[in-house]
């Protein structure tokens, strides 16, 4: 079995092999679980694409030429191979722009999820734990910013900071963070009146160390979950603040810009939003699979 | 193991026992919150108890939900505050003590739990479970905390093999034993007990019950062991306390405590235990109310009289050498 | 002599989990008179609630009953569509839960929680008789001043208030039968025995059956006529409740017997049975408590004893070749 290799070799040798040990575990894992397989899957070739961009896309996203304009993709009628996802209003390969953009839409995603989980599930877990001023100070904040819609409150802070790719980074982290500290103080309220809190407390660990020994990893499982709902809402609002003029500036592409690009034309070129709302679907839907996956896979409880 | 009194050799302790630990006029009151702001009156969870552990004795707690044996338990732990008494360990005082010198105190005293699925982190394997006691007081090398990691599961009658498994894998009495094995790890001169076996089943609960007698019988500890099971405290202690309503009701030797039993109350959860083949004195519905004067009990006491209901009886020694808080105690 | 009230006959209940196909109930007969009070006494997960709830036609997907019969009042409960089984239950067959909190509905009063039984069961029974009823009921159960204390909420009352309330549900349409499960382990000492009392009152009192499951053999041996000790899964020895404990045949009987330590005799020693409670997604070929059994021989391994009487008390039955 697993379990008596893993104490053998964690027996003779230390680290080092724990951490193979770890990876063949996440590996076999992952074999067994045609729902971590698929979302992997998805969301390594949304990757990869994003990472190839320049060698995969045919053309440059910004060229303009006039005879693609509207060009219609190739299971319309008038399309062809030449332009698979056919062309936008402004006459460039809409195929291309996707790969290209994939790189701002999900950099902004990553780096705004990964931020703000990280930053409101430590606030979340302090006010949890320390209960008290601390608590009362971190969740009156949080109350104060939840008080504003999440766009209104990332456009406030974009004014203030000015446009940008990067206070935009900072202005959705802003926005974001709330939701984990509010979830994650929740756990931590549950999880500080376990016994095994109690236990560390009464063996004289110290707070800080019960905090990131003991709350931290048990509120992951609903962090990893509010992460993945939060992907496909990240792309969403950074089109929104790009459409404003604020996010990214033309001509870089990004999924939620030609997606809003494209809402003028719905009737006339349907496929100006079908590509990018396509891959997006898929990033979404890949990110949910693999994360759920992946809390399985760090929840110990769960058979393997 | 590390004594705060250096200059005081172990002999010397034995010869002439004091206390370890004393309790004396331990108070908790919880607020009730009022309707709008402030606070609407107080509970008395825990109402002015005394009492005191000697040096490898066994103290019981015993008392219904509500009594207020739990507070007591985590306030000598320290994991809740008092609002008044004193509690002495090893002659110091215990709630004083702060800092490093109470981080080093607080490794001699030690608690297993109730539950043994809340009282084990799920997500940690059992070495380092059994291990976070002494991760946090000493720093051994990662080979010898793994040798004294096998032995303490050896000790309480698991395999070592067992050390990189969660506690999802293991049964509840077998997680007990892990929760007894990070309670001892440290060499505690006092373990505090809150009700270990309730959560078992009847066969695994004499196994978890033969494991705390063997490792009474090793070491020089001393227990307070919580419990609202009569027959388990019987076994396992050499004293007894009974608690009702947040206070010591009686307070006596085991045998004497079981033979001849001083207060109606400690009677009447004698005689309710099934199977005992005693009858329940007939004892009004719970729910009655409690006076706020006078003996808590007075309202469900078959032999409460005019003083009872006025006047708090105090814990006081009866002919038996037990101490007896009861107005009656001489004429029922 | 009449057939008896309850019949249950090589009773199988399955449950599908992740680790295979569990066991819980393996083929457990029994029958019960009106008037009597049977235990069923065994350590979780052996299957006694489970027998339980197969009684009353709860068992939910992913369990299912999967062999045997149940007899009742002359039909089969096995197989009866769940309408009828509805009509059936809290009217003929009722059940008490262990926690009463969890059995009561937060926000309705309790007066109106046990008329609902009446306007669902009696619906042609008019509001002023229902009334009277429910304030009988809760007289009957101890409960004093019962018409004001019928407006109570459920966290107006203490746990034993609770279950007082709880047993006078089950009691409300005069069933042939009540299944108690654990009806008195979350409340306290004094207050169990008071409840347990009540039980065994209205039980002589109205001649209902009843089937009393518990882990506790104290419990057991206060109020039960009869007592059925159960092992993952099956019926390892049953008789008169008296002679069962105090002359247990199958060394798990006896196991559990010496396990529990005694107010009585405080300084015998209590003698804990080795190992645990088998896996009965995986039990044990053979006997299931040979693993775990002191007299265990060769043989043990071999064949799955069956439930046979002893020579001087053929009431008294053990599934144990060695203790026959």
């Amino acid at each position: 079995m697993a379990d008596s290799t893993l104490s053998q070799i964690a027996a003779t040798a230390p680290t080092e092999s724990v951490h193979n040990v770890a990876r063949n575990q996440f590996l076999k894992a992952l074999r067994r679980s045609p729902k971590g397989l698929a979302g992997l899957l998805l969301i390594g070739m949304i990757l990869i694409g994003a990472a190839a961009a320049p060698a995969l896309a045919p053309y440059d996203p910004a060229q303009q030429v006039l005879g693609w304009r509207f060009l219609p993709p190739v299971w319309a009628t008038g399309g062809g191979w030449d332009h698979i996802l056919g062309g936008d209003n402004l006459g460039r390969d809409i195929f291309s722009r996707i790969v290209v953009g994939a790189r701002t839409s999900l950099a902004v995603a990553i780096i705004v999820v990964a931020l703000a989980a990280t930053i409101g599930s430590l606030l979340g877990a302090v006010a949890g734990y320390a209960g008290g001023i601390v608590d009362n100070l971190i969740m009156r904040l949080v109350d104060f910013l939840l008080a504003f819609p999440f766009l209104l409150l990332a456009l406030m802070i974009m004014a203030i900071l000015g446009p940008g790719f990067w206070t935009m980074v900072l202005a959705l982290s802003i926005a974001l963070w709330v939701n984990y500290a509010r979830v994650v103080r929740g756990e931590a309220l549950r999880i500080e009146q376990m016994e095994f809190v109690e236990a560390a407390r009464s063996i004289g660990v110290p707070g800080w160390r019960i905090v990131l020994g003991h709350v931290l990893p048990n509120v992951i499982p609903s962090v990893l979950v509010l992460a993945t709902l939060e992907v496909a809402l990240v792309i969403i609002a950074e089109a929104a603040l790009s459409f404003l003029g604020l996010g990214v500036q033309p001509p870089t592409p990004s999924w939620g810009k030609m997606i809003s690009e494209g809402r003028d034309f719905l009737y006339d070129a349907p496929w100006m939003v079908l590509g990018p709302g396509l891959v997006i679907l898929m990033t979404s839907v890949g990110i949910n699979l693999f994360g759920d996956f992946l809390r399985d896979f760090v929840d110990p409880r769960a058979e393997r | 193991m590390l004594s705060p009194v250096p200059s005081l050799p172990d002999q010397a302790r034995t010869e002439s026992p004091p206390d370890l630990l004393s309790v004396k006029g331990l108070v908790k009151h919880y607020a009730l919150p009022g309707r709008w702001f402030g606070r609407a009156g107080v509970i008395p969870a825990v109402d002015d108890v005394s009492f005191s552990i000697g040096s490898r004795e066994t103290l019981g707690l015993v008392g219904e939900s509500g009594s207020g044996k739990s507070t007591i338990g985590r306030m000598i732990m320290r994991l809740i505050r008092p609002t008044a008494g004193n509690i002495l360990f090893d002659g110091q005082d215990w709630l004083a003590s702060s800092g490093e010198e109470f981080r080093r105190a607080r490794r001699r005293v030690q608690m297993v739990f109730q539950s043994p699925y809340a009282s084990l982190d799920p997500r940690w394997r059992i070495a380092d479970i059994v291990a976070e006691p002494l991760r946090t007081h000493q720093s051994l090398p990662a080979a010898e905390l793994r040798d004294r990691v096998a032995g303490l599961l050896q000790a309480v009658g698991l395999d070592p093999s067992v050390a990189d498994r969660h506690p999802h894998q293991f049964s509840g009495g077998q997680r007990q034993r892990i929760g007894i094995a990070r309670a001892i790890a440290l060499e505690p001169d006092l373990l505090v007990a809150d009700e270990p076996v309730s959560a078992l089943d009847v066969s695994v609960q004499a196994q978890i019950l033969a494991l705390l007698q063997d490792i009474k019988a090793r070491g020089r500890l001393s227990m307070l062991f919580i419990s609202h099971d009569l027959s388990v405290v019987a076994y396992l202690c050499d004293r007894v306390g009974v608690l009702y309503r947040g206070r010591l009701v009686e307070l006596a030797g085991t045998r004497s405590l079981f033979h001849a039993p001083g207060h109606p109350y400690t009677r009447a959860l004698l005689a309710a235990i099934p199977g005992s083949g005693q009858r329940c004195e007939a004892s009004a519905p719970s729910s009655a109310a409690v006076s706020e004067t006078g003996c808590a009990y007075a309202s469900r006491c078959p032999h409460a009289r005019e003083p009872c209901r006025t006047i708090v009886p105090a814990l006081r020694p009866s002919g038996s050498g037990a101490l007896i808080a009861c107005h009656r105690v001489g004429e029922i | 002599m009449s057939t008896p009230l309850l019949q249950v006959h090589d009773l199988r209940v399955e449950y599908a989990s992740p680790r295979g196909l569990v066991r819980a109930v393996a083929g457990v007969s029994l029958s019960l008179d009106r008037n009597r009070i049977l235990g069923l006494v065994g350590e979780s997960g052996c299957g006694k609630s489970t027998v339980g709830q197969a009684l009353l036609g709860l068992i939910q997907p992913p369990g299912r009953i999967a062999g045997g019969d149940i007899r009742f009042e002359n039909r089969s409960l096995v197989g009866l569509p769940e309408r009828e089984m509805r009509r059936l239950r809290g009217n003929r067959l009722s059940m008490i839960f262990q926690d009463p909190t969890a059995t009561l509905n937060p926000v309705m009063t309790i007066g109106d929680q046990i008329a609902e039984l009446f306007r669902w069961h009696r619906p042609r029974m008019r509001r002023k008789e229902v009334q009277t009823r429910v304030t009988e009921l809760l007289e009957r159960v101890g409960i004093v001043d019962a018409d004001r204390r019928s407006r109570a909420y459920p966290h107006e009352l203490s746990g034993g208030m609770r279950q007082r309330v709880v047993i006078a549900c089950a009691l409300a349409l005069d069933p042939a039968l009540i299944v108690a499960d654990e009806p008195t382990t979350a409340l306290d000492v004094t207050v169990q025995a008071q409840i347990l009392d009540l039980i065994r009152g209205l039980q002589a009192e109205h001649g209902t059956a009843v089937i009393l499951v518990s882990h506790d053999l104290g419990v057991i041996a206060e109020t039960c006529d009869d007592v059925a000790v159960m092992y993952a899964g099956r019926i390892v020895e049953s008789g008169p409740t008296a002679e069962v404990l105090a002359r247990p045949r199958h060394p798990y009987t006896a196991g559990l017997i010496a396990s529990r330590p005694s107010i009585t005799a405080p300084d015998q020693v209590v003698r804990p049975i080795p190992g645990t409670v088998p896996d009965l997604a995986n039990p044990p070929v053979g006997c299931p408590f040979h693993p775990r059994c002191v007299r265990a021989v060769a043989g043990c391994r071999e064949g799955i004893p069956a439930l046979s009487p002893t020579r001087e008390e053929p009431r008294h039955a053990v599934a144990c070749p060695l203790a026959a």
